[in-house]
């Protein structure tokens, strides 16, 4: 059964397209190699990084079928990899009705690359205080080439909220914290990313990003109205110390249904204090 | 010398060796050692180097692991670190795996043990709410409210999650709350506010007597996630007249206990091996 495969993130230009990898008798225990590009990869961790994937697009458990359907595997091969998956905490099954989630190994490999952030911690205890002063949830981002990853959350304890993608790149003009990293970069790093930009959407980003950037190096923060990837209203600022400011960024994001001017000038007052004091802090 | 296998993996016939051979380079990964070049990586684990490579660089591909070039005593070198993907990995788990799924068998266990009522709590604020609870099968037994908030500085309760405040934090709480014990009509010092919040670090729980109601007693522990933060409490809570220093020891090794369980569960020292 022919199997593509995975999707690569969508941002990255120069990552190899989707290529046809035909599937043969499934044997778990024989690991065979693939050349793909100029990579050989290893087919059952492959499969395995698929299997852990398809979890990613709802936070319900998932049956067997379920998980198999997704990662474009048979149920045999799917159920071989979700065992080992299960013996090594990555996966784990309920007992009851015989479905899978995400196991606690997953949560220590986040903690592990959120430790290895410098300025996390001291960013984290900022945040919690903004959050619980105006409460609206607020995000630390960091730039990884040409993407932007929310690394962290701290969420509005009311009932609607504007909830953000942890943990998935978004190219950095398609997100605020992603304007605020590339306002504070030289004209010329802005001008090679959006070289990165395939054509056809090039003109139409460059015109924006620049305007943007322009009301960004004078006012100090950005905000949005709903344009962006995931909607709602935002405010971002990066962090004003030469180590951070194009890197590391914090935005708060709330639904448009709160939206007033009295609540994004705390938002903006809350974020240019605290991007303050982390730069003071984070400056050794 | 490769680690010793998880105990399971040498008895699982559907185990796939790839995947838990991949598995195990991924724990080379900690907070002391967070990037690693392919050579320590084979060194650590015996697997050969190429397959390091290959089986890193097919993480890679799902941004399960990422390389960066670090200055070492060998010069520059590529090295492996944990991928950004972990992060929604641990998203969605956080999202699936809500507190009262994991908490809820524990309480059951507590009110099967000693048949009173377990209350979980999380903090909203400088106040508590009450998520949900076990009830005792006693006929005289603590009853409770869901929703309802309460101060922070009322109850056993209130002082488990207080202990999750930075110093910062609590002078803010002290500073902006009237720190009244309705229940008494009086107030609690800050001193002594403060010193039981202390105790609750350093012994796990906390112990309080007629603050909500007139006439119960509690005893409460903290619940911490991966990031080390207290972010829930579990209190047994029953009327003060059953409260007898027996009951009491078995409440106290009771709720820590669950407390532990549901704190690993969400990840807390998850790094303590290393």
């Amino acid at each position: 059964m022919p199997r593509l495969s995975p999707r690569s993130a969508p941002s990255h230009p120069t990552r190899s397209a989707a290529t046809q990898v035909t599937d043969g008798p499934a044997s778990g225990k024989r690991q065979r190699k693939r050349r793909t590009s100029d990579v050989e990869i290893v087919t059952a961790v492959d499969r395995a990084a698929c299997v852990l994937m398809a979890f990613t697009q709802s936070r319900d458990f998932l049956t067997l079928l379920e998980v198999a359907q997704r990662a474009g595997l048979s149920k045999a091969t799917a159920f071989r990899i979700l065992s080992t998956l299960t013996d090594e905490g990555l996966v784990f099954q309920n007992a009851s009705n015989s479905t899978y989630g995400l196991g606690a190994l997953n949560l220590r490999f986040a903690d592990i690359i959120l430790s290895d952030i410098e300025i996390h911690k001291q960013a984290r205890a900022v945040m919690r205080q903004i959050r619980d002063s105006v409460n609206e949830t607020v995000v630390l981002s960091v730039r990884q080439g040409a993407d932007c990853y929310h690394v962290d959350s701290f969420e509005s304890t009311q009932s609607i909220i504007h909830s953000q993608s942890i943990g998935m790149p978004f190219p950095l003009h398609s997100v605020l914290s992603g304007h605020v990293m590339l306002a504070n970069q030289p004209d010329a790093a802005v001008d090679a990313y959006i070289k990165s930009i395939p054509p056809a959407a090039r003109a139409a980003v460059a015109r924006q990003l620049w305007k943007q950037i322009k009301a960004i190096r004078s006012d100090g923060y950005a905000t949005s109205s709903g344009e962006l990837a995931g909607g709602g209203h935002g405010v971002a600022v990066a962090i004003p110390h030469e180590k951070y400011s194009a890197t590391v960024a914090m935005h708060i994001s709330f639904p448009n249904g709160r939206y007033t001017t009295e609540l994004e000038q705390r938002c903006i007052d809350a974020l240019k204090q605290a991007a303050g004091h982390l730069a003071e802090s984070g400056g050794h | 010398m490769p680690k010793a296998a998880a105990k399971n993996r040498s008895t699982n016939r559907y185990s796939v060796e790839a995947v838990a051979r991949a598995a195990q380079l991924l724990r080379q990964f900690s907070r002391v050692a967070p990037y690693h070049t392919a050579g320590e990586l084979a060194q650590s684990t015996g697997v050969s180097a190429k397959l390091v490579q290959r089986t890193m660089d097919t993480l890679r591909r799902h941004g399960l692991v990422r390389t960066s070039h670090n200055v070492d005593d060998g010069g520059a070198q590529e090295h492996y670190r944990l991928g950004l993907r972990w992060l929604q990995l641990a998203d969605v788990r956080r999202r699936q795996v809500d507190i009262r799924l994991l908490a809820l068998p524990a309480m059951r266990s507590i009110r099967d043990a000693i048949n009173e009522t377990v209350i979980l709590s999380i903090r909203t604020g400088h106040r508590r709410v009450n998520l949900d609870y076990v009830e005792s099968t006693q006929p005289i037994r603590r009853l409770t409210q869901l929703g309802f908030e309460v101060p922070l500085h009322v109850g056993a309760t209130g002082r488990a999650l207080l202990s999750g405040l930075s110093s910062e934090e609590f002078e803010q709480y002290v500073k902006t709350n009237s720190l009244a014990i309705l229940a008494t009509d009086t107030r609690i010092a800050e001193d002594r506010l403060r010193d039981e919040v202390a105790h609750v670090r350093r012994a796990g729980y906390a112990v309080a007597f007629r603050e909500i109601t007139s006439d119960t007693a509690a005893v409460s522990a903290p619940v911490w996630d991966h990031t080390g933060d207290v972010v829930a409490a579990m209190t047994i809570s029953c009327p003060e007249d059953r409260f007898s220093s027996k009951l009491k020891q078995a409440c106290i090794r009771e709720i820590t206990h669950a407390a532990e369980s549901v704190s690993r569960a969400l990840g807390y020292k998850a790094n303590l091996v290393e």
